[in-house]
């Protein structure tokens, strides 16, 4: 059975036709290579937390040089977690990293991606070259390659903030909120996933939703991407209550970050560990480790962190599955303590 | 939050085959999920089992030998080119005191020596014994007592086996078996794709053991030939060389989780042993291995890239080092098998100090090589200039921050610490010369001194100015510099604490007969020093009862009693407040009481709360009888426990996490609820003495780790604002209408003062006004060090402990410290309980001494505390009436913290207390408040 065949038979006429537009214009975004040129600002919030957020986005075609703004698909409404670049394998990504706070010297490291040593993202005192950080008056660039064999979906976080003097300090404040992720899709289009209990290969385009999970030490922190809306973000807060259309296919990207190692577990819900053709429904993840797993939408399950004083503390959530394609939403007990 | 995990006796691994036991604990996890209803979580789910070597079988190959009785027929059993191993090891001791493996020999069929492949000396980790799959081995192993064991093995297939001591194999006695596959091939992450290569391709093998927060590595050269790397190497390759990383995790098997860490390399990927999966970090626990093959610089280039622990504590620790990518060309010609070898990282041989962090009462940081100083004290340490510390978290079971409380004005990687407690250790190099005092966070009394020393100067240097943790910075002939050096010694020697079952012995501190150099390059000898300023031999004040008796009892947390029954330390003793005898002694042998530090009671005073500091968990026992009720993991490093007024509900904070547990009342004590007290993603909090307000409103909690205390509305469940008050707070005290809230601040000497509705700093009382930090001078009441800080029930004063000895008492009409009188060493605990026929006793407990003082903070009852005075002194250790559920083995008495007086009269609690109480009260003190 085709994954186009599951959705054709499932889903409903608005949303096929939906469905078809999008993946004709993620097919030619797909044909060219794009340069990412992104200008990303680091903001201070609330009770000590620092944020990346979108400032500018412009996807540049390497072969014709037309460019897209896509800015607009980008909410920084909730700046927890980062905006999340999504690339295909073969693109570049350029990050010019804007220091809005004032103060400090925040930078963006970056996990899976290839980079020269100038765009660690760390202090010369480690890198030994330079200073790879946005001081209040001097931004700076990072340039990354999705080259061959860095196909997943990654972290990227601060790396440099620390406490002591520019120059020498090494551990970042990734911690406070300045963490993100990179999807990069292969070059072959294709993922794996676990579609009505078998193994199967999707096809990147058709993939309905993302969403990005970030196990903190306490919270998840969600967002999402709808591709059924021309890939708007959509930032979530904490333990969200994910959404998606019954029998679309979406894809879950944990991310961890922190102190702590999470039992991460799904009720009703199988995927396959990366990877493997194992079917699993937890998995155990410490900080920025990830775990990337595709599936088909079609029941209601809860998803939470496996211990107990985690569950007290409301570190759980919901996956709703719903006929029309609804919104995931914030937990609405919760929005109060978000920002 | 950490994953919590259950007590349980270790599975004897050695003694089932680990093909057997996988299947099982598989079946069990499935059967686990499968049995909890949806959206109902039954339990705890500890780490996923994973097999140790650690079973206490008195072997060290058993990962690999459980397998030999197995009833497999691999064809790798029958293959005719399986080679046969003889090696012998050797226990040895190194200079920093940590144990290691040296290889004595290592014979192949008899006939090939490969013994010169391996490092002439003992390393950590131990030889690195690469065999391949099907080889038989036998390893004879010599041990330090003289002891020679045997084990054979057989490799029974192939991946990268740890080998490890039962008892010391945490600190240094192990190291891998790396058994190659039949077929000689790997899979590697290749110009970004996954393929297979032969071993022969491999440029090198570089084994890193994650122990603590450092990274201890072993170098393979192509020709066999094993470097020891030690700590925290800088690993060296060329460019698209392919080199094999075995990450290896190691211990502790004192604790049930052990400690667990993320690698990550920078800007390289792998593949996930066992799967197509492309990653670059991967969860490391305990006795396993992860095993990959990288191409040096690939998509990347040259370069210094960092690998490092991703757990963010233990970056912080100091587990980080560089993997440097040189030029494919760097050498002429271009010659592709010359092999750049890694440079060590600091290494045992060489200026180097190890401790232990222990729950141990004086040892909680003890130095590998034991007391140096002959002072009793096992904390301090001496190492040259640009020496090396490493700390490891080996005999604790609870959670700490390694943290530097005092160092070397401009010293270099100062200040050290965490911005969390974590499991694990820390290492950090110490360049300039002067005193390092290392401390927890959470338990201050937990210290590590180190003195850094520049050989070419006279005496031992202590530096000339000293910064402490809060900013200041003070010469080295200073008073206050001696009062530290002096509290260093008293705090980490249990022979230097106050003893006062035998006061005919007057008080005896040992200082080291050492000299040192301070400021101005003056040389000056310790002992001579400290006895000149502080006096030797001093009578202890004698004990004497209060002449007025107590209602009830008094409880107090002995934290650091040691009982025969049980290898962690403490007990909660009670004392009869008409008789002043101690009457009863609980130790809970049957679940390890653990460093119990502060006590609440139900509303029928039937019941002790207890918390368990060093530990996850809060226990219920018996007032009367002792019994063990109930004992409840409630989260990391339990520091306090109260109940809220109206539901008789548990307020237990958490000092090593960031909120507050919430138990439900008598009798089920089910945890029901966690309140975060911060934002998320926000640095971590970590409250410990909090306060409830008598109506149930208000919940302070001083946030130990961010210098804020957070006020929390009951009611709308929401935290309502957070106070910068000073460094580290520590203990809240409340007036009885919650209006006003006063925060010890431990580390800046100070009390914060609270307006609780509003959230608002409303005063700060420097508790060392009075005081000249550098003649020593005093023209006032002092208080050095403030911890304990309860308001008295009827909210006229608050009584203060300050560890530096004294007690502080401040009129809250005028909040003004009106009066100071005298406390023992580490005087810690405090908490009101009710004088027969009217008004209130505060009991004040002291960490480095067994007695507890009477204080009567008004005796005159006029509400004015200006004659406050103490009442008397009344010892904590056992007599042959005593009731106790254990033997009492060593520092009776000792570690007084928590207080709790039997009835509970705060105003709030007075008033739920079942009838009986409430008959042996006056008309005042059942309605303190006067409302």
């Amino acid at each position: 059975m085709t994954i186009g065949l599951v959705i054709a038979n499932a889903v409903s006429f608005g949303s096929i036709g939906n469905a078809i537009a999008q993946s004709n214009q993620k097919t030619e975004q797909r044909s060219h290579p794009k340069n990412h040129e992104i200008q990303m600002g680091v903001k201070e919030l609330s009770d000590d937390r620092i944020a990346y957020k979108i400032n500018k986005y412009i996807l540049r075609d390497l072969v014709d040089n037309s460019t897209t703004d896509i800015t607009s698909n980008y909410d920084n409404h909730i700046p927890i977690p980062g905006p999340t670049i999504v690339a295909n394998e073969g693109d570049k990504i350029e990050i010019t990293l804007i220091n809005e706070m004032g103060w400090g010297y925040p930078s963006v490291h970056t996990h899976g991606a290839h980079y020269r040593i100038a765009s660690d993202g760390t202090l010369k005192d480690l890198n030994k070259v330079s200073d790879q950080a946005a001081s209040p008056s001097q931004p700076y660039t990072f340039e990354w390659d999705a080259g061959n064999g860095t196909a997943g979906s990654w972290p990227f976080h601060d790396h440099t903030l620390g406490r002591n003097v520019f120059g020498k300090s090494m551990d970042g404040l990734e911690t406070v909120g300045l963490f993100s992720s990179i999807i990069i899709n292969p070059a072959n289009g294709k993922v794996d996933a676990l579609i009505d209990g078998i193994p199967t290969k999707v096809n990147v385009k058709d993939i309905d939703k993302d969403f990005i999970l970030f196990v903190n030490d306490d919270v998840f922190w969600g967002s999402e991407i709808d591709y059924t809306k021309n890939g708007k973000h959509t930032q979530l807060g904490i333990n969200p209550t994910l959404t998606a259309a019954n029998n679309s296919i979406v894809r879950f990207n944990i991310q961890s970050i922190g102190n702590e190692f999470h039992n991460f577990e799904m009720n009703n819900v199988h995927w396959l560990k990366p990877g493997t053709n194992t079917q699993i429904n937890s998995h155990l993840i410490g900080p920025l480790a990830n775990h990337v797993f595709t599936i088909k939408a079609d029941s209601n399950a809860t998803y939470f962190d496996n211990s107990k004083i985690n569950l007290l503390a409301g570190m759980k959530g919901n996956f709703v599955v719903a006929d029309n394609n609804g919104k995931s939403s914030m937990n609405p007990e919760r929005d109060a303590n978000v920002i | 939050m950490r994953t919590l995990v259950k007590h349980t006796k270790p599975i004897k691994w050695g003694q089932i085959g680990m093909r057997r036991i996988l299947p099982m604990i598989i079946a069990s996890l499935i059967l686990t999920s499968a049995l909890i209803p949806a959206g109902v979580i039954q339990s705890t789910k500890a780490f996923i089992p994973i097999p140790q070597a650690k079973n206490n079988d008195g072997k060290v190959f058993d990962t690999l030998s459980s397998n030999i009785s197995t009833n497999n027929t691999d064809a790798n059993k029958s293959l005719t080119s399986s080679s046969i191993h003889d090696i012998t090891i050797e226990e040895q001791v190194l200079p920093d005191g940590e144990p290691a493996y040296k290889m004595l020999r290592h014979l192949i069929n008899n006939s090939l020596d490969v013994t010169g492949n391996y490092s002439n000396i003992a390393t950590i980790p131990g030889p690195a014994i690469v065999i391949n799959e099907g080889d038989t081995v036998h390893v004879s192993i010599k041990h330090l007592d003289g002891n020679i064991t045997q084990e054979d093995f057989i490799a029974p297939h192939p991946g990268t086996f740890v080998y490890q001591d039962d008892k010391l194999g945490d600190r240094g006695l192990y190291g891998v078996v790396i058994v190659n596959p039949h077929h000689q091939m790997t899979v590697a992450l290749v110009d970004g794709k996954i393929t297979t290569i032969p071993l022969s391709e491999i440029d090198k093998d570089i084994l890193l053991f994650m122990v603590g927060s450092t990274f201890w590595g072993l170098e393979i050269a192509k020709n066999g030939t094993q470097t020891p790397l030690w700590t925290n190497p800088v690993l060296v390759a060329q460019e698209n060389q392919k080199v094999r990383f075995h990450i290896v995790g190691i211990g502790p098997s004192s604790n049930p989780s052990g400690h667990s860490h993320t690698f990550h390399l920078h800007a390289h990927r792998w593949v996930d042993q066992g799967t197509n999966n492309i990653i670059d970090v991967k969860e490391i626990h305990p006795g396993t291995s992860h095993v990959f093959v990288i191409d040096s610089g690939d998509g990347v280039g040259p370069g210094d890239w960092q690998f490092h622990c991703h757990v963010f504590a233990h970056m912080e620790a100091g587990m980080m080092s560089t993997f440097k990518v040189l030029p494919a060309n760097s050498t002429s010609g271009a010659n592709k098998t010359v092999v750049q070898t890694s440079i060590p990282g600091a290494s045992p041989y060489h200026n180097f100090a190890a401790f232990s962090v222990s729950d141990e009462p004086g040892k909680w940081f003890r130095n590998l090589k034991g007391d140096i100083s002959g002072t009793g004290s096992e904390s301090l340490a001496i190492i040259n200039k640009s020496g090396t510390v490493n700390f490891m978290m080996d005999a604790t079971n609870g959670v700490h921050t390694v943290s530097s409380i005092i160092y070397p004005k401009n010293a270099n990687n100062m200040p050290f610490s965490q911005m969390m407690a974590y499991k694990g250790g820390a290492i950090v190099k110490l360049e300039d010369p002067g005193l390092y005092v290392f401390a927890c966070s959470l338990h201050p009394f937990m210290l590590a001194a180190v003195i850094v020393d520049d050989p070419a100067t006279k005496g031992l240097d202590l530096g000339a100015e000293l910064t402490l943790v809060n900013g200041d910075t003070i010469p080295t002939n200073s008073e206050l510099a001696l009062r530290l050096l002096r509290t260093l010694f008293i705090v980490t020697s249990t022979s230097n604490w106050q003893d006062y079952s035998n006061q005919t012995k007057p008080w005896h501190v040992t200082y080291p007969d050492v000299d040192v150099r301070i400021v101005n390059d003056t040389v000056v000898n310790v002992k001579n020093v400290l006895e000149k300023t502080y006096g030797q031999n001093q009578t202890l004040t004698p004990l004497s009862n209060p002449v007025t008796p107590a209602v009830g009892e008094i409880w107090i947390d002995t934290q650091f009693e040691k009982t025969s029954g049980k290898t962690k330390p403490g007990t909660a003793t009670a004392i009869n407040g008409t008789t002043w005898k101690v009457s009863k002694k609980v130790s809970l042998p049957q679940i390890e009481m653990n460093n119990p530090h502060n006590m609440w009671t139900d509303r029928n005073q039937d019941l002790i709360y207890q918390t368990m500091w060093f530990d996850n968990r809060t226990s219920v026992f018996n007032r009367t009888s002792g019994e063990l009720i109930k004992d409840i993991q409630v989260g990391d490093d339990p520091s306090h426990v109260m109940t809220g007024t109206k539901t008789d509900k548990l307020y237990v904070a958490l000092n090593g996490e960031d909120g507050v547990t919430v138990l439900s009342p008598n009798p089920d004590f089910e945890p029901k609820k966690f309140i975060l007290l911060q934002s998320p993603a926000s640095p971590s909090t970590h409250p410990h003495g909090h306060w409830m307000s008598a109506d149930d409103r208000y919940m302070v909690t001083p946030d130990a780790l961010t210098g804020t205390t957070t006020i929390y509305d009951m009611l709308q469940d929401k935290i309502i604002g957070k106070v910068k008050t000073g460094v580290s707070p520590v203990a809240v005290g409340m007036l009885p209408d919650g209006s006003k809230s006063y925060v010890a601040d431990f580390f800046d000497s100070s009390i914060s003062v609270i307006d609780t509705a509003n959230a608002t700093l409303l005063k700060k009382i420097n508790l060392l006004e009075n005081y000249d930090p550098i003649s020593g001078n005093k023209t006032g009441p002092m208080g050095f060090l403030p911890i304990q800080t309860p308001v008295s029930p009827d909210g006229q004063y608050m009584v203060t402990a300050n560890t530096g000895g004294t007690i502080t008492v401040l009129d809250t009409e005028t909040d003004k410290v009106v009066k100071e009188l005298p406390c023992d060493p580490g005087c810690h605990g405090v908490n009101f309980g009710a004088k027969k026929g009217g008004g209130y006793y505060a009991y004040v407990s002291s960490t480095f001494s067994n007695e507890v003082i009477v204080v009567d903070g008004d005796p005159n009852n006029d509400g004015d505390p200006i004659d406050a005075k103490v009442a008397g002194k009344v010892s904590l250790v056992a007599s042959a009436s005593t009731k106790t559920d254990d033997t009492i083995s060593g520092l009776e008495g000792t570690g007084g913290q928590g207080v709790l007086a039997i009835p509970n009269v705060y105003d709030g609690w007075v008033q739920n207390l079942p009838s009986y109480w409430k008959g042996l009260l006056t008309d005042a003190q059942q309605n303190p408040s006067g409302l």
